[in-house]
C-alpha cells in the first residue's frame, strides 16, 4: 500500500540509493573501457581481418571446396545433434518439472555435468570409447564402421557438449510454471499428448527456442571436443572452425577470418534474437542464469 | 511399462499427468549413453595403469608445469574476471546510459562467439603488430604468445559467467536496505561496503568458480594465443591433445581425469557456497 | 523534538505528489499521517527524513532548518515498512549499525556499544535474540527489531512507514499496544503513516489527514470526528451521506424545507450537507426533512440496515429498529437530526 515514488529524484539532489556522478560516471567508463577492449575489439577485428584484402578475396575464401565442405558439414552435425538434444531437453524437463520423484536434485546435477568437462575432455572420451585402441574400437572396426575421424564422432561431441543447453532452459521455466494448467486440461479431457502439444508447448516456446538457439550456436563453433575426434582430414572431417584453424595455421588470414566471420556472424544474430526475446518476451523466459 | 510400474510408484509421488515412465526413461538412457557411460570409460581407462602409473604421469614434469599453468592462470583470470564482473553487473542493472541493452547483450558473447574465432580474434588483436600488441609493444611488453596471452583469453571465456551471477541479485537489492542504511548515519561508500556488498559474495563466488572450472577446460580460444611453449605456456588441455596424437591414451586419460576431478570439486564448491548462503540468508 | 514542515511542495515530473504542505509536531508528541494510498503521506515522511527532497518549502527540527541536511546528518529513526533489516547481519549488528558508523569521535565504545543493544533488545521485549539472523524471526519479531535499530541512534524524530502493514491482523492488534506504551516510556517524537483509519485513531495523539498532495486537517481525534474540516475527512473517517442543501436567512434548507439546527456562522447559498447514518432517523410524514424509496433491507445482529434511495444524492443506508415495520418498495421519511455543511 505504499505510495511511494518510483521515478528517480529530480536533478540537483543526490538521491541516496545511488553514488555521486563522479563515481557513477568513472564506473560507467571503467566498464565500458573493459568491455570494449575484451569483448567488442575481439569481434570488430574479425570482419577487419576477413575484409583487408577486400570484398573479392573475402568472396574467394568460400569458393574453395574445402571451405564449403567445411560449411556443410557443420550444418549437418548442427542439424543432427541439436534435435536430439532438443528431444532430451524436452522429455527432461517433463518427467523433472511434471513429476516428484526421488533423486531429482541428482538427476538435475549430471544433466549439467557436461558444462564442467573440459571440451577436450569431452572429445578424449569418445577417443577412448570407439577409438582405434579404445573399448569398441576393434568390433566397431571389424564391422566396417567408423566413428572417430568420422561424422559419428564428430556429432557424438557436439552433442556432450551441447547436452545441458535445452534441457536447462526448459527445466526451470516448467518447473514455475508448475502442472495446474496440464491438470486443467486432462480434466477437461485431454489426452496427455494433446495436453503437451495444446497447453505445454505454447507456454514453454519462447524459452524453448531460447535454448535451441544457445544449442545451435555452441554446436556449430564448438571447436576443442570435434577437434580431438575430427583427424583434420580436409574436405571431410573438417568443420567450419577446423576450417578456420588450418587456414590460419597455414598463414592464410583473409581466408581464415572470413569463415571466422560467418561464425561471428551467427554469434551476433544469437545474441540479437536472445535480447530480443529477453526484451519481448522476458516474462516467459526462465529467470535462471543460462550459460 | 508394466513392469517397471510397481518400481515407478515407489520411486515418485502418485500424479494424474502421464508420460513419466517414457520420459524419464527416455532422459536415463540417453544421459547414460551420452554422457555418464563415456565419462565411466574415462575412469576406467585412466585406472588401468594402476596407482604408480597413474602418479608417474601425474608428477611428469612437463604435465606439472601444464597443469601449473593452467590453474595459475586460470585463478588469476577468474578473478579479474569476477571482479570487472561485478564492476560491469552494477553498472548494467544500476546506471542508465545510452546504449545500456546493446552492451548488456554484448556480455555474452563470449557464450556465442565460437571459442577458434576467439581464440584467432585475440591472437591478431595482441600479437606484436596487432592493434592492442602494437600498442604495449614499444614497452618491450609481449602480451600474444606468452602466459600474458592466455591470461587475456580466460578472462574473456570467464567475464559473461561472473557479471550473470551476481546481475540478478544486483536487480534485487532491496531500495529500503540502502535507505535504511542511509538513515542510520552511515556514508554512501559505507553503505556499499558493509549492506550492499555482502549479500551479493555467495553470488560472486559462484560467478568465480564458474569461471574457473570454465577457465581450466578451455581450449579453442587460448592455443591462437598462448604461443603453446612446453613449461611456459603450454595449458593442459592441449598436452591431452598432445597426448592422443602420440597415441599415448592412458597418459591422456590421467590428465583428463586430474582435470575432470578438479571441476567436480569447483561444481561442489558452489554447491556448498549455495546451500550455505541460503541457510544463512534465507534464500541464495 | 519540534518537527515543523512549511510551505512544502513535492513533484515527481508532471505530478504534484505534496503541495502546500503546513504541518507543526510538537515535541514528544504520536502523530499519524492518515491517508489513502497515493494521497502523499510516505512522501511527505521521506522528505522529513531526507530521503526526498522537497521541490519548495523548509523543515526544521526543533528551529533548525534541516532542508538541506542530506539524511545521514538528520538524526532521524526510520522504520521501513518491510523493515529492511540487514540480512547478512545478526539482530546485535543490525541494531548497532548505526552507532558503528558514527565518526570516530563520537563513536561509543564496543563494550558501551553492547550494552546500548541490550538495553534496546529489553526495551522492545525481545531480549536475548543478539546472534539470532532475521530470517530466523518472525514478521513481529523483525518489527520490533527495526524499531530498535533505529532508536538506537538516538533519533531527533521517529518516522514509521506503514508499520504494521506487512503483519497480519493478530500481530498486528499487539504491535499497536505495544508501540503505544514505547512511546510513552521514551516519550520519543513519533511520526507514523497509515492507510488505516482505525489504527491511526487507536494509536495517535493527533492524526494529519492528506489526500491528493494536501493536508486535509490536523487535529486530535475528537477534533477531525466532530468537526471534519472537509468533506474528504468527513467521508474517509466513516460512512457519510450528502444532501443538497441551500444555506438562507440562518436557516438550512433541505429540498425548500428548513431543518432542527442552525448553520454556522458565514455559510450562505448552496451548500452539500454531510451526515453520519445516526444523524438520521424515521419520523412521521408530517415531520420529515427528506423522503426516498426503500431499495432493500437486510438484517444485522442488532438492527435492520435498510437502503434508501432517493432521498440524499446517493443511495443511504440507516438502521432501524427490528421491530420497525418497513417493507421494499415503502417510501420512508427522514428527519435530520445533524450535519456538517461545506460549501460547494
Amino acid at each position: 500500500m505504499s505510495d511511494r515514488p518510483l521515478s528517480p529524484s529530480p536533478e540537483g539532489w543526490e538521491s541516496v540509493t545511488t553514488e555521486r556522478p563522479v563515481v557513477r560516471w568513472t564506473a560507467i567508463t571503467v566498464a565500458l573501457v573493459f568491455l570494449a577492449l575484451f569483448l567488442l575489439l575481439p569481434l570488430v577485428i574479425v570482419f577487419v581481418e576477413a575484409f583487408r584484402r577486400g570484398a573479392q578475396a573475402y568472396l574467394e575464401a568460400f569458393q574453395e571446396p574445402d571451405a564449403q565442405a567445411a560449411i556443410w558439414l557443420t550444418l549437418t552435425v548442427a542439424a543432427i545433434s541439436v534435435p536430439l538434444n532438443v528431444l532430451f531437453g524436452l522429455t527432461a524437463s517433463w518427467a523433472i518439472a511434471k513429476f516428484d520423484f526421488k533423486g531429482k536434485s541428482l538427476l538435475i546435477t549430471l544433466i549439467d555435468l557436461p558444462f564442467s568437462v573440459s571440451p577436450v575432455v569431452a572429445g578424449l572420451i569418445y577417443v577412448l570409447l570407439f577409438g582405434a585402441q579404445g573399448f569398441f574400437g576393434p568390433f566397431l572396426s571389424a564391422a566396417g564402421f567408423k566413428v572417430i575421424f568420422a561424422l559419428p564422432g564428430i556429432v557424438l561431441a557436439t552433442v556432450f557438449v551441447t547436452f545441458p543447453f535445452v534441457a536447462r532452459e526448459l527445466i526451470p521455466l516448467m518447473q514455475e510454471q508448475g502442472t495446474s494448467e496440464e491438470e486443467a486440461a486432462l480434466t477437461l479431457g485431454a489426452s496427455g499428448w494433446r495436453t503437451f502439444w495444446t497447453v505445454t508447448l505454447p507456454n514453454i516456446r519462447w524459452g524453448l527456442l531460447y535454448g535451441v538457439l544457445l544449442c545451435n550456436a555452441r554446436a556449430m563453433g564448438e571447436f576443442g571436443a570435434v577437434s580431438v575426434v575430427s583427424g583434420h582430414i580436409r574436405g571431410l572431417t573438417n568443420t567450419m572452425p577446423l576450417h578456420v584453424e588450418i587456414l590460419y595455421n597455414e598463414y592464410n588470414f583473409v581466408a581464415a577470418f572470413a569463415v571466422a566471420s560467418l561464425l561471428a556472424g551467427l554469434a551476433i544474430f544469437t545474441l540479437g534474437v536472445k535480447s530480443f526475446l529477453e526484451w519481448r518476451y522476458g516474462d516467459s523466459l526462465s529467470k535462471r542464469v543460462s550459460h | 511399462m508394466s513392469s517397471a510400474a510397481p518400481v515407478l510408484s515407489r520411486l515418485k509421488r502418485p500424479s494424474v499427468i502421464p508420460g513419466f515412465g517414457i520420459t524419464f526413461g527416455f532422459s536415463l538412457f540417453y544421459l547414460g549413453l551420452i554422457v555418464l557411460l563415456p565419462l565411466a570409460a574415462l575412469i576406467v581407462r585412466a585406472s588401468r595403469i594402476g596407482w604408480d602409473g597413474f602418479l608417474a604421469v601425474a608428477t611428469d614434469s612437463r604435465v606439472l608445469a601444464a597443469l601449473k599453468v593452467s590453474f595459475g592462470i586460470s585463478l588469476l583470470a577468474a578473478l579479474v574476471a569476477s571482479v570487472f564482473g561485478l564492476l560491469v553487473a552494477w553498472v548494467l542493472t544500476r546506471y542508465d546510459f545510452p546504449g545500456r541493452r546493446i552492451i548488456d547483450a554484448v556480455v555474452d558473447l563470449p557464450f556465442a562467439l565460437p571459442t577458434a574465432v576467439a581464440g584467432i580474434a585475440l591472437a591478431a588483436l595482441y600479437a606484436p603488430n596487432g592493434w592492442i600488441g602494437g600498442l604495449v609493444e614499444p614497452f618491450g611488453l609481449k602480451i600474444a604468445y606468452t602466459p600474458a596471452g592466455i591470461f587475456i583469453a580466460l578472462v574473456f571465456i570467464g567475464l559473461p559467467f561472473a557479471v550473470r551471477t551476481v546481475e540478478p541479485l544486483i536487480a534485487e537489492i532491496d531500495r529500503e536496505q540502502e535507505e535504511a542504511s542511509a538513515t542510520l548515519g552511515a556514508s554512501r561508500s559505507r553503505t556499499l561496503w558493509k549492506v550492499l556488498l555482502p549479500p551479493l559474495i555467495p553470488a560472486i563466488l559462484t560467478g568465480f568458480a564458474l569461471a574457473f572450472a570454465r577457465a581450466v577446460g578451455e581450449y579453442g580460444s587460448v592455443i591462437f594465443i598462448a604461443g603453446n611453449l612446453p613449461y611456459v605456456s603450454e595449458i593442459a588441455p592441449l598436452l591431452i591433445v598432445i597426448k592422443l596424437s602420440e597415441f599415448d591414451y592412458a597418459g591422456a586419460a590421467v590428465i583428463a581425469t586430474i582435470m575432470l576431478a578438479i571441476s567436480f570439486l569447483a561444481l561442489l564448491v558452489i554447491n556448498l557456497i549455495q546451500a550455505w548462503s541460503r541457510r544463512r540468508f534465507g534464500h541464495v | 523534538m519540534e518537527i515543523r514542515v512549511a510551505d512544502v511542495a513535492k513533484r515527481f515530473g508532471a505530478n504534484a505528489a505534496l503541495e502546500d504542505i503546513n504541518l507543526t509536531v510538537r515535541p514528544g508528541e504520536l502523530l499519524a499521517l492518515l491517508g489513502p494510498s497515493g494521497s502523499g503521506k510516505t512522501t511527505l515522511l521521506r522528505v522529513i527524513a531526507g530521503l526526498e527532497e522537497a521541490n519548495q518549502g523548509h523543515v526544521y527540527f526543533g528551529g533548525q532548518d534541516a532542508t538541506s541536511l542530506p539524511v545521514q546528518k538528520r538524526q532521524v529513526g526510520f522504520v521501513f515498512q518491510h523493515y529492511a533489516l540487514f540480512r547478512h547481519m545478526n539482530v546485535a549488528d543490525n541494531i548497532a549499525y548505526g552507532l558503528r558508523a558514527r565518526e570516530r569521535a563520537r563513536r561509543p565504545a564496543e563494550s558501551e556499544i553492547r550494552d546500548r543493544v541490550g538495553k534496546l533488545l529489553d526495551l522492545v521485549q525481545l531480549p536475548g535474540l543478539e546472534k539470532r539472523f532475521p530470517a530466523q524471526l518472525s514478521g513481529g519479531q523483525r518489527q520490533r527489531i527495526a524499531l530498535a535499530r533505529a532508536l538506537a541512534v538516538e533519533p531527533r524524530v521517529l518516522l514509521l512507514d506503514e508499520p504494521f502493514g506487512a503483519l497480519d491482523a493478530k500481530v498486528r492488534k499487539d504491535l499497536r499496544g505495544w508501540l503505544r506504551e514505547i512511546h510513552e516510556r521514551t516519550g520519543q517524537t513519533t511520526i507514523f503513516v497509515t492507510h488505516d483509519q482505525d489504527e491511526a485513531l487507536e494509536l495517535a495523539d493527533r492524526v494529519a489527514i492528506m489526500s491528493q498532495g494536501r493536508l486535509e486537517q490536523v487535529g486530535t481525534i475528537d477534533e477531525v470526528q466532530d468537526r471534519p474540516a472537509t468533506p474528504f475527512v468527513m467521508n474517509f473517517l466513516g460512512d457519510a451521506v450528502r444532501f443538497d442543501a441551500t444555506v438562507a436567512d440562518g436557516r438550512i434548507l433541505v429540498a425548500g424545507r428548513p431543518l432542527g439546527f442552525r448553520p454556522p456562522q458565514g455559510l450562505s447559498g448552496a451548500v452539500d450537507l454531510y451526515c453520519r447514518p445516526w444523524h438520521l432517523h424515521l419520523v412521521p410524514s408530517e415531520q420529515e426533512d427528506a423522503s426516498g424509496t426503500i431499495t432493500a433491507i437486510r438484517r444485522l445482529a442488532g438492527a435492520r440496515r435498510v437502503e434508501v434511495s432517493g432521498a440524499a444524492a446517493e443511495t443511504l443506508e440507516i438502521d432501524v429498529p427490528l421491530d420497525a415495520p418497513l417493507q421494499p418498495g415503502e417510501t420512508v421519511h427522514l428527519g435530520i437530526k445533524q450535519g456538517f455543511l461545506f460549501p460547494r
